[in-house]
């Protein structure tokens, strides 16, 4: 009764017309940039971060929430429409999101991402504000040797993605754990492959190469194609009612839907792990666990759905541990702190009690965030469609603007955007040979987490790796990733020994 | 019709893109104090910024400064010279404009490599532990002497803590356990050449035990494993603790700094030179200049950083952000930097060594 007394004081700070306002402004401004690409939900939250100095705490942290999710929808729309993931954590969503827009079903795509995206949110909010307290605590669980068994199931979830040659998944696998070693190492000090360079010893990001290998790959492949295939949209296919899913599709969907959120929403409360990790876990988990799940890749609804109420959820499940502990998880919510901070809140275990209005505030807007994000799209989906009626080589000018210009606005070093440029050129030659990109950034999204963790769990644990892996949560997490992994072997394996026993 | 609405809608996109590019580093500072101002002590601000800024004898910057900062936006480095850098407007104490330039990348290097490229008297940079730790361990090209020392501002104390898990309650439970059990005990701290790690070292060094140090990534990790008791000692700034030490969930056992600290919940910790051991290590803060700026500038800067030194609004943001005072001017700090030097060069070559 506490919770709907609490919800209902939350409900009444956010009814006032600036925080709606704001919350409007938030969601429509996380959708703009994190549609750019290159600008993904941390840029954009640092961008508008200097507008709500001077403003009411609660509609400032309103309107920065509001970015974070709805920056985690818009990645989706150019990911499905141009092969550019808008944000790191919208690469997923291209595997199967522009193969359905190739075939001409753009709006169903991009419907589905948005109700995905809406659910996962939604319902992570209820989990939210139902187990926060003790979902810090089950954050707080997760020594590094459980970063490490996740990291784990993680990098096995690269056998998913390698298409039909796992061969050369595995080639581009390889070749992102070497680009995550670039740099200096964490736990030592030392510096590894940097030539003496000081750029190259902070390391390079994985957001500059994946909008290379995605972004300016994709546009360079599809320019030198000498057919150019455009698709085309008809108004027919704009009409609200094409832009819902069918029943058919929804039954499909919706079990994805629930494990991608749960799995999202938990993933995103470890610190550390962020939305990028929660939509490649949910993607695997989907193709496993789905009827269709050979079909992955090739355009199935799916595929869309799991990785974005992933990434949604995941977003929520940021905020848990930096406003129950005071623990930033993500470098969006790092800033955030430092807003909550100038607002002179204190986050941490006494945020809920010594400022209620605000916390509950924030969580009913996040309620309220989703319903503005559900209107914002339904109302713009067939103008983020028509997009793709725009010129090409207009549409690729702007978007190679965009991606470089991202680039640049992270770090503000010219080194990123070269990074980005050259690894254009190394997606162009892997779309030329047929080698799947996407293994690649998920190897240097992991590879550099997986290491780090396990050398201090190994310092942790005296130097045993026996003890890593023995403890309780990591050995669970690991049996989970075998099984994973090794799962349909086993499974058609087992299969074979019954249909001979049944011969007998 | 449709074209038109696209274009516009382009066009705002691209507008929105650009002011990302150029509004990273300076929007906030020039906007920060404009919008403060009028919102927070209107009638108060006007009057003590009578202080008359430089007088016509001696140097007079005449073209717009530049601080550079060698971290992104909203790090503890990037919020400290901010600050400086609004008082330093708010109170007009400079003649021309001064703006904040954010060069993140390789723990500072990138920035001080930007500074010795402009070394001019228009360009400063700030000093964190990274100024010291990086020539050091061989991953800065430059050395102490290339550098021209305008002030010392404060210092960062570190708070050492222990987790609810290891049973500890004061300094000398954990020294009676670590000298029974050598290398058993585990003391998270951020980066493997940090303050955290000669923290680490000096407590060794000094106690004559042996404690493993385990670099994590942040304040936010450190805090994490502590909470969670999957390490028995760690160290942090004590801004990073929040309110996790009135809840109970960790304890804080001893703590780096010349005298108590005057914080809510720190009060009552002992500081490791009243438990006998000559330890107050802590992160320097001020700013530098190349050596090739003119000493009339350098002198300059350091009388301006003095004024900023006393105002109540740098106090008070000292006091927020759990930062002890300590102003030294230029030649105050060339000298005390020696001793920095010295600290952290033994220290540094034994975590070094450590890891052969």
């Amino acid at each position: 009764m506490e919770l709907l007394h609490n919800l209902a004081t939350g409900f009444s700070v956010c009814a006032d017309p600036i925080v709606l306002l704001y919350c409007f402004i938030g969601v429509v401004c996380g959708v703009i940039i994190g549609a750019l690409p290159g600008l993904g939900p941390s840029t954009g939250i640092a961008i508008l971060l200097p507008l709500t100095y001077g403003m009411d705490p609660v509609a400032g942290i309103v309107m920065l929430a509001g970015i974070y999710y709805g920056a985690m929808y818009g990645g989706s729309i150019t990911a499905i429409l141009i092969n550019t993931p808008g944000d790191s954590a919208a690469v997923m969503t291209t595997l199967d999101g522009y193969p359905m827009a190739a075939k001409g079903r753009p709006a169903q795509a991009l419907g589905m991402a948005a109700y995905a995206s809406i659910i996962g949110g939604s319902v992570s909010v209820v989990i939210f504000m139902l187990l926060a307290p003790v979902i810090a605590k089950f954050a707080l669980a997760f020594s590094p040797a459980e970063y490490f068994a996740l990291m784990v199931m993680g990098l096995t979830s690269i056998a998913g993605m390698t298409g039909d040659d796992p061969f050369k998944g595995f080639v581009a696998a390889g070749l992102g754990l070497f680009v995550s070693t670039i740099g200096m190492d964490a736990v030592l000090g030392t510096q590894r492959f940097t030539f003496g360079s000081v750029q190259l010893m902070g390391g390079i990001d994985f957001i500059p190469v994946a909008m290379g290998l995605f972004g300016i790959a994709e546009i360079i492949y599809a320019s030198a194609q000498k057919d150019g295939k455009k698709i085309t949209i008809t108004r027919e296919e704009l009409r609200f009612r094409k832009m819902f899913p069918t029943r058919e599709e929804w039954g499909l969907c919706l079990p994805h839907i629930a494990r991608g959120t749960v799995l999202g929403f938990f993933v995103g409360v470890l610190p550390g792990a962020g939305a990028t990790i929660a939509s490649f876990l949910s993607y695997d988990l989907a193709k496993k666990t789905s009827k269709r799940g050979d079909q992955f890749g090739t355009g199935v609804i799916e595929g869309v759905a799991a990785p974005e109420c992933a990434n949604n959820a995941a977003s929520m499940g940021a905020m848990v541990p930096m406003l129950t502990l005071g623990v930033p998880g993500s470098g969006a919510t790092a800033i955030m702190m430092g807003a909550l901070l100038m607002f002179g809140m204190t986050p941490g275990p006494y945020l809920f009690d010594k400022n209620p209005e605000f916390a509950w505030g924030l969580v009913a807007s996040m309620y309220i965030g989703n319903i503005i994000l559900l209107l914002l799209v339904i109302s713009a989906l067939p103008l983020f469609v028509t997009i793709l009626k725009v010129r090409p080589g207009v549409l690729n000018g702007v978007v190679i603007g965009f991606i470089l210009m991202g680039s640049y606005a992270m770090n503000n070093r010219l080194f990123d955007v070269g990074v980005t440029l050259f690894f254009g050129a190394v997606g162009f030659f892997f779309k030329k040979l047929k080698v799947p990109a996407a293994p690649m950034v998920l190897a240097i999204v992991l590879g550099y987490i997986t290491e780090t963790n396990l050398r201090q769990a190994m310092i942790m644990n005296k130097g045993s790796f026996a003890a890593v892996i023995s403890r309780p949560i990591s050995a669970v997490i690991l049996i989970i990733a075998v099984l994973l992994a090794f799962g349909t072997p086993i499974k058609s394996f087992i299969a074979r020994l019954f249909a001979k026993k049944q011969a007998e | 019709m449709k074209t038109r609405i696209l274009s516009i809608v382009l066009v705002l996109a691209l507008s929105m893109a650009l002011l990302a590019g150029c509004g990273g580093s300076t929007a906030p500072a020039s906007q920060a104090p404009a919008s403060q101002a009028p919102a927070s002590q209107a009638p108060a601000s006007q009057a003590p910024a009578s202080e008359a800024p430089a007088e016509p004898q001696g140097w007079v910057p005449t073209k717009d400064i530049e601080v550079i900062v060698g971290n992104k936006a909203g790090g503890g480095a990037d919020l400290f010279t901010r600050k400086v850098v609004e008082i330093m407007q708010q109170y007009k104490m400079l003649p021309v404009n001064a703006t904040v330039v954010n060069k993140p990348g390789s723990s500072h290097v990138v920035g001080y490599t930007y500074l010795m490229e402009n070394g001019d008297d228009y360009h400063m940079d700030v000093v964190s532990a990274s100024f010291y730790t990086q020539p050091i361990s061989g991953n800065s090209p430059f050395k102490f002497d290339d550098f021209a020392y305008v002030s010392l501002l404060c210092q960062d104390p570190n708070v050492m803590l222990c987790s609810n898990d290891s049973g500890f309650n004061s300094f000398e439970d954990v020294l009676a356990y670590a000298k029974d059990h050598p290398g058993e005990l585990s003391f998270a701290g951020s980066s493997a050449l940090s303050d955290d790690a000669i923290l680490c070292e000096l407590i060794n060094a000094t106690c004559g035990v042996d404690i493993t140090y385990v670099a994590m990534e942040s304040g936010a990790d450190i805090m994490t494993n502590l909470m969670g008791g999957h390490v028995e000692l760690g160290c942090c700034g004590p801004s990073e603790i929040g309110d996790n030490l009135a809840a109970g969930n960790l304890k804080a056992i001893a703590v780096s700094a010349d005298s108590r600290l005057n914080i809510e919940g720190l009060k009552d910790v002992p500081t490791f030179t009243e438990l006998g051991y000559d330890i107050h290590h802590q992160m320097p803060r001020g700013f530098v200049m190349a050596k090739t700026a003119s000493p009339e500038a350098v002198k300059y800067y350091s009388d301006i950083m003095g004024k900023v030194a006393e105002t109540p609004e740098w106090k008070a943001f000292l006091e927020e952000n759990c930062m002890m005072a300590k102003y030294l001017d230029c030649d105050g700090y060339a000298a005390f930097n020696q001793e920095l030097v010295d600290t952290y060069t033994e220290y540094i070559g034994i975590i070094m060594a450590n890891q052969a």
